[in-house]
């Protein structure tokens, strides 16, 4: 009976899901936006002293812009999808179709590398042969870092939508609407889509054809059959209550002699229904969940405090913990990853533990630009080796290679464009103002018969 | 029995009855959420929903605010309903009261109430707007009112940017003063991030400075400029609690005028209306307890009598009050 | 009005003694049942009016009043003794002619002539070291310069002559908070919050008795007689502020008593009359004497010596200084039916309010011939009343007891008819 209702929702997802791509592939702007290159750690490399170097950050503009267009690879073709009103069957042709053009067309290996080549200091993983699967993969090269995200791509990354809602200051009142923000209840949805590259900015749809796991805030777990069309892996399952919904793709991979075994995790929030939520809640809904489905996962702690609606901002401390099989992991190499594409590495300790500084990595040019919803994507990949050794579709393995993703969203923090001094000293200066006109006014009218006056 | 109650109700000592009343109200709405209060979120009055801790329940401008900001197909569509059935849950809380949610519930009306009795202590005399300046401040907040429905729905409409939403709240002192009660300093800022947000933050905190000094020196100072108070006036005329007058009982001796802390001349001048909720009026029954004619003013609920004046309830109250105050001199 | 006068007769064998008691003597000893609870004030009058006792006061300065707007309390509160000066002897009124115009208003007149005699007029209070004259009517406006012109320190109270405009009530809030300052200058004491809540406590004392024994005359059959009660509230011209709250509360107490026992005071369905119009000031009651005598009762008065004086109380928001001065003057002006305002509308009202809460059946109108503003007001006021179907009596007479026979006359007659339309209205009521 619940797995009938389970599914009939799905199914309800689906469609709702599906028309909501087509939609967003219509209106899917043009890739023209003005996309900020990632420095690594510190300033931007046209800062220097505090000082920009406006002929530096130009050079440094167009160098970015050369370089994207080099290595995008739906530069030209991504504004083609197959029809609106397509089947299944003839979405797929389409898809199948597109990946042979481009295995003809690309000069080597997949067009995912040329872009991450650019970048080899943040992963560091070595070049992989050329695939296997039958049919080939849509973007991201099966050894680039697999992550699941809710940001939907080339809008996403940055200036992305806001799949969280609400406002910071006031969150948790946005939906006090009365009604579910995207209509009622029933219809609420979620989507997921998975992304193949390690840096949040440039990272490529990907497909695939894994059935996502679903863990949602009632911990319980379902299975999201995912048809494989050859186009961007993505899932969309039902939301029907508040809290966290985990989503899981599981990938895994004999290379040589080592088995990869990959685990994208995405924790989706669904927030924002009526108006907060009472501590009750919060207690129930916030603390992180794992999945036993799962046999590597991060689980990024919560803060204290932490309610449904918090977000992750500029400065915050977020730490994570590495769990394989429930067990903390000690020494995997965990690697945080800002939108912009600064990244750091760690080694997580004895309780599989790694924090990070969120840094602020959002500088747009004018004050008047500045956009407080402004969302950027975090990823963090914890990878680390072991000596298990086993059989995989027929081949032999010595050693397995566990790599788990977590993506997440990060706002500008109210400190970035609110002002408390100011704020005490406008309200001072209304306190003043008013004080001292009201001192004079009565001091003025101590003096009698001086109401009356003619203009001349 | 009954007519001992009459006259046990008639003889109240207003004063510390609504001090009591308001605080016990103040506390409920202010402080309710921390024990689980939730009284929804179309209240008729300033239960501040940015008292996100300790309210128990939020105003009813903050959700129709956001509300009237939707997207017009969505507004005019399903999202309608939501609007209406939200204003449905205001109407039928406000017409158990009517404005007596300014008068007895409303926490920053008690605040004022408070700022009022401090400078009292303080032995600072108030200050009157007079005639001339009521007779042109009394439609500030029917602007207010209408702004407060048309910036939400140009932002709906695509005119404005989301950076003016809730355009009420934002310059609402209660945002600013209200959740300090619950130690949350978050609203105290001048939002940079937008002209919109700037503008309204700014606004919103030189009022709260106003505020304090307005309210410290005239009494009930913001509930003249209050656009709920505007709005309850509009749809006032199927409340329950009324204020009624008798215009051949009075003596037009002015006393309930005096007493008013909204200046509402009407109430000692105008013999020909039996419904003499005017307004600007809080519904805080000073009035009453002021006039020594009897049955000249009364509260009727549902067409009940349930307070009225009485020359032994104001003799009662006038020599309390000259009591109260000699002992704290 | 010589010295050698004064020295040669008796101060009882004088004009204005005889005056007083042959008034007195009618008003105790034609009547039967009067309460015990009177005989204070009969004893007052007897020995400030008969025996020419000089009233003990406080020594502290004496302010006399002109008229009912002067806001005693502030008097009180810097610690001077309030007198009201208004009076009603025709003894007084002969000497004051030579004052004023032959037809001018008695009232006015007698306070003129009452003046003349620093030392000996009555009521003997002593020296006044201030005479407040609110400039109300013309007659009382020329009156005041008259006083000076005898030698008083006269403040010359500024009285709006319109109530309902704001500016009007700016304008008398200003010149009751002047007139605070030179009663300050006068004793030399401050007005601070303490004594003018206390001087306010006082007066709301004797106006909360007062209300007392007005609502008991609501009573019918009838407890108490409206020539008493004018006795009453004349005495409170002069007398001292406690004693005479408790004698009214005495008396209070005792109607109390003859209202429970189901006591009538006048005659078995007695006429209920109510009294407007120029005061009746002791010894000058001739006209409620005439009404009483004549079988009427006269259960209710909207007149300025004794409701219009006592009724009306002041409310106090905040108890500052500031705010209760303010407060005294707006209940001073705000609810007064004075005639000398513009528009009668507030009159009517009262009047119409009183006709219904004390069930009267006719009204008396007096006006002393002079007194414009009540002449004019008579019309008005006769229609009004016409209008709600209450039968008026229009006197216009003086202090000269030369017209009560004839007075005496009209006032049967009118008794009569309000007998006569209420059997007819009874038997049409019992056929129905």
């Amino acid at each position: 009976m619940a797995k009938a209702t389970l599914s009939k929702h799905l199914f309800a997802a689906l469609l709702l899901g599906g028309t909501a791509a087509l939609a967003w592939a219509e209106a899917a702007p043009g890739d023209a936006a003005a996309r900020h290159a990632p420095w690594g750690d510190g300033p931007p490399p046209w800062v220097k002293d505090g000082q920009v170097d406006e002929a530096a950050k130009a050079a440094y503009f167009a160098r970015r812009a050369q370089a994207d267009q080099a290595a995008t690879p739906s530069a030209g073709a991504a504004a083609g999808r197959p029809d609106a009103d397509a089947s299944p069957e003839a979405k797929r042709a389409y898809w199948q179709k597109r990946a042979a053009e481009r295995a003809a067309s690309a000069p080597a290996g997949d067009p995912g590398q040329a872009d991450h080549a650019g970048h080899a200091g943040h992963t560091g993983m070595a070049p992989a042969p050329a695939p296997a699967a039958p049919a080939p993969r849509w973007g991201g090269g099966r050894d680039a870092l697999l992550w699941l995200t809710d940001s939907p791509p080339r809008r996403g990354g940055h200036a992305g939508g806001r799949p969280g809602g609400g406002r910071p200051g006031m969150t948790g009142m946005a939906g006090m609407a009365g009604m579910a923000e995207g209509g009622p209840d029933a219809m609420a949805s979620k989507r997921v889509w998975l992304r193949a590259g390690a840096n949040p900015l440039d990272a490529h749809p990907a497909s695939g054809d894994e059935t996502a796991l679903l863990q949602g805030p009632d911990g319980k777990a379902a299975e999201l059959p995912v048809e494989a069309h050859g186009g961007p892996y993505n899932v969309t399952f039902p939301t029907p209550e508040q809290g966290y919904y985990n989503v899981y793709l599981i990938r895994r991979i004999l290379d040589q002699d080592a088995l990869e075994v990959t685990a994208a995790k995405a924790e989706v929030t669904r927030a924002g229904m009526g108006h907060g939520l009472s501590r009750e809640d919060n207690a129930r809904l916030v603390p992180a969940r794992t999945d036993a489905r799962v046999p590597v996962e991060i689980v990024r702690e919560r803060k204290d405090k932490e309610a449904l609606f918090t977000r992750v901002s500029y400065g915050d401390a977020i730490s994570f913990q590495v769990l394989r099989n429930g067990k903390p992991v000690q020494n995997a190499r965990v690697t945080f990853t800002s939108g912009q594409g600064w990244s750091h590495s760690v080694q997580s300790d004895e309780d599989g533990r790694a924090s990070f500084t969120v840094i602020r990595d959002y500088y747009p040019d004018e004050w008047r630009l500045f956009d407080k919803r402004h969302r950027e994507t975090w990823l963090v990949a914890a990878s680390f080796t072991t000596p298990e050794a086993g059989d995989y579709q027929g081949g032999r393995y010595a050693r397995t290679r566990y790599t788990a993703t977590l993506s997440g969203a990060y706002y500008p923090g109210v400190t970035d464009y609110e002002s408390y001094s100011d704020g005490l000293l406008v309200g001072l200066a209304g306190l003043l103002f008013t004080g001292t006109g009201i001192y004079a006014y009565r001091r003025r009218r101590v003096q009698p018969y001086k109401e009356v006056r003619f203009d001349d | 029995m009954t007519s001992r109650l009459r006259r046990a109700v008639d003889n109240v000592d207003l004063q510390r009855f609504r001090f009591w009343f308001q605080a016990a109200a103040f506390v409920l709405f202010v402080y309710g959420g921390y024990l689980a209060v939730d009284l929804g979120n179309s209240l008729p009055m300033f239960s501040c929903g940015y008292n996100q801790e300790g309210r128990a329940g939020v105003c009813y401008l903050l959700p129709l605010q956001h509300q009237l900001s939707r997207p017009w197909p969505q507004l005019f569509g399903w999202a309608g309903i939501g609007v209406l059935t939200g204003f449905a849950t205001f109407f039928l809380w406000f017409i158990v009261l009517n404005k007596g949610w300014c008068g007895f519930m409303c926490p920053l009306g008690t605040l004022q109430d408070w700022l009022t009795s401090l400078r009292k202590r303080l032995g600072i005399r108030y200050s009157l707007y007079g005639e001339q300046a009521f007779n042109r401040l009394t439609w500030v907040k029917f602007v207010l009112l209408a702004l407060m429905f048309l910036i939400p729905l140009a932002i709906g409409g695509g005119l404005l940017s989301h950076d003016w939403g809730a355009p009420f709240c934002q310059i609402c002192p209660g945002r600013v003063i209200l959740p300090l009660f619950t130690a949350d300093p978050l609203q105290l800022t001048i939002d940079y991030s937008s002209i919109g947000t700037l503008v309204l933050t700014g606004l919103g905190m030189f009022i709260a400075g106003l505020f304090l000094v307005g309210a410290f020196i005239k009494k009930r100072f913001f509930c003249f400029f209050c656009p709920m108070s505007a709005l309850h006036y509009l749809i006032s005329k199927p409340a329950l609690l009324k204020l009624k007058k008798d215009g051949d009982k009075c003596t037009k001796c002015g006393n309930c005028f005096n007493v008013c802390d909204m200046e509402i001349r009407a109430i000692a001048d105008d013999l020909e209306r039996k419904d003499i909720m005017t307004d600007d009026c809080t519904l805080c029954l000073k009035c009453v307890a002021a006039c020594p004619e009897p049955g000249a003013l009364k509260v009727e609920f549902a067409r009940i009598n349930i307070f009225q004046a009485t020359e032994e309830g104001f003799l009662k109250r006038m020599n309390k009050g000259a009591g109260h105050d000699a002992c704290k001199r | 009005m010589t010295p050698a006068n004064v020295d040669t007769l008796p101060f009882n064998r004088g004009r204005q003694a005889r005056e007083a008691e042959v008034m007195l003597d009618k008003l105790v000893d034609e009547f039967t049942d009067n309460p015990a609870a009177m005989a204070y004030f009969y004893d007052l009058f007897r020995r400030v009016y008969i025996q020419g006792e000089a009233l003990e006061r406080p020594a502290a300065p004496q302010v006399g009043m002109t008229c009912i707007q002067v806001p005693e309390e502030l008097i009180y509160a810097v610690g001077a003794t309030p007198v009201r000066l208004c009076n009603g002897a025709y003894h007084y009124d002969q000497i004051g002619a030579d004052f004023m115009p032959a037809k001018s208003c008695s009232l006015v007149k007698a306070t003129l002539g009452r003046l003349q005699d620093q030392e000996m007029g009555v009521p003997r209070v002593g020296k006044l070291d201030m005479i407040v004259n609110p400039s109300t009517c013309d007659q009382k406006k020329k009156a005041g310069a008259m006083m000076e012109e005898m030698g008083y320190a006269v403040h010359h109270l500024e009285f709006p002559n319109v109530k309902e405009s704001e500016a009007a009530r700016i304008y008398w809030q200003r010149s009751v908070r002047d007139f605070a300052v030179q009663l300050q200058k006068l004793t030399g004491k401050r007005l601070t919050r303490k004594r003018l809540n206390q001087a306010m406590a006082r007066t709301r004392r004797a106006q909360t008795a007062f209300r007392a024994l007005h609502n008991l005359r609501k009573q019918a059959p009838s407890v108490v007689l409206g020539k008493d009660v004018f006795l009453v509230t004349n005495a409170y011209f002069f007398d001292d502020l406690e004693r005479w709250t408790d004698a009214v509360e005495a008396l209070v107490a005792e109607l109390k008593e003859r209202a429970a026992a189901g006591f009538n005071a006048a005659q078995r369905k007695a006429p209920r009359i109510l009294f407007t119009g120029s005061p009746p000031v002791f010894p000058n009651l001739k006209l409620p004497l005439l009404i009483e005598e004549a079988g009427g009762v006269v259960v209710a008065d909207e007149t300025c010596s004794a409701n219009r004086m006592l009724y009306d109380m002041p409310v106090v928001d905040e108890w500052l200084v500031n705010h209760m001065v303010d407060s005294l003057a707006d209940h001073y002006l705000k609810p007064c039916t004075c005639p000398i305002f513009t528009r009668n509308d507030d009159r009517c009202r009262r009047l119409l309010d009183l006709v219904r809460d004390f069930e009267a059946d006719g009204v008396v109108y007096q006006a002393y011939s002079g007194c414009q503003v009540y002449e004019m007001e008579q019309r008005s006021v006769g229609k009004v009343l016409n209008e709600a179907g209450i039968p008026m009596l229009y006197v216009e007479t003086d202090y000269s007891p030369d017209d009560m026979g004839q007075l005496s006359t009209r006032i049967e007659a009118f008794l009569e008819s309000i007998k006569t339309r209420k059997r007819q209205r009874a038997a049409s009521g019992g056929q129905a």
